[in-house]
């Protein structure tokens, strides 16, 4: 099955299970994590450094 | 099959598509749909597919377009981004400043770039043809840049996510926002395409790191982040 035949196989189950409007909204967090992930990679942003920053104060 | 689109997706999307079609902060109009057009390439681009697989991203020679109006090292990054974004690196990304594209010119490519990515995504998710490249519309880009922008977290300027001054008070709405979205503020109006898309697909941005709200609609929000997690490590997302 190419992944044009997985694509359509996985929609319909999706919409069999929890209806239309789901497909919509998964297909929605899809594509913005398409986004973000290219985004918080190519802007050089690093979990560690995150992390570390949320930490206020600092652990010790 | 038409599906059931929540209200005002479609005016937004089209809105998008407007707004990358005129000129920005650091690129016309043509540029940028020029880089809408090459990150659609960078999918069947086979230097791309060889890069990909190398061990090195460094290997091979550069993506280009002989009929893009973009300089080849620009084609090149609009590529990366779309294909191999967790490789790039800091070294990378001083050359391509020392090439003549600077941190402001990256920060509104790669708002231009993944916004336009997060629209065709939605649309070959649901098996609905990809929206026509928008006609560039003429001007000259306004060369905007915040005063308050600084290196922090990322490797570009952003701006403090304290920012209560305007002209950008309306990108920080809450006591905290995302890092991921902040990564475009050098260019405000390249994060404010972000921010409505990221309302309309995901969580607003203030929500966006409690995990206890949850939109209120057909999926919850422990559905919501599986999926995006999932996402996330198909593409091998660094962060």
């Amino acid at each position: 099955m190419d992944r044009s035949g997985e694509l359509t196989a996985a929609r319909e189950e999706l919409s069999a299970v929890l209806g239309p409007a789901a497909v919509v909204e998964a297909a929605g967090v899809f594509a913005t994590f398409q986004r973000m992930d290219r985004l918080a990679d190519a802007a050089g942003l690093r979990a560690d450094e995150v992390a570390a920053a949320d930490l206020q104060p600092p652990v010790r | 099959m038409t599906w059931p689109l929540p209200p005002g997706l479609v005016d937004l999307h089209r809105r998008i598509w407007e707004q990358i079609a005129g000129s920005g902060s650091w690129w016309t109009g043509e540029e940028r749909v020029a880089m809408v057009a090459a990150a659609r390439r960078a999918w069947d681009c086979a230097r791309c597919a060889e890069r990909s697989a190398a061990l090195s991203p460094a290997w091979g020679e550069r993506c280009g377009d002989p009929e893009s109006v973009l300089d080849d090292v620009v084609v090149d990054a609009v590529h990366r981004v779309v294909t191999d974004a967790p490789r790039v690196t800091r070294t990378w990304l001083d050359e391509l400043h020392q090439a003549g594209v600077t941190d402001a010119h990256y920060v509104e490519m790669l708002g231009v770039v993944t916004c336009a990515l997060n629209i065709d995504e939605f649309n070959r998710v649901l098996g609905v043809a990809l929206d026509p490249l928008p006609s560039p519309r003429p001007g000259s880009p306004d060369r905007y840049r915040p005063a308050n922008a600084a290196r922090n977290l990322h490797w570009v300027a952003t701006l403090d996510p304290r920012t209560r001054e305007e002209p950008e008070a309306d990108l920080f709405p809450g006591a905290r926002t995302g890092n991921v979205i902040r990564s475009l503020s050098l260019v405000p109006d390249a994060m404010r395409m972000a921010i409505a898309l990221t309302e309309m697909h995901y969580v607003p941005t203030q929500f966006v790191v409690d995990m206890a709200w949850s939109p209120g609609r057909t999926l919850n929000r422990s559905q919501i982040e599986f999926v995006a997690t999932r996402v996330s490590e198909r593409n091998g997302c660094v962060y």
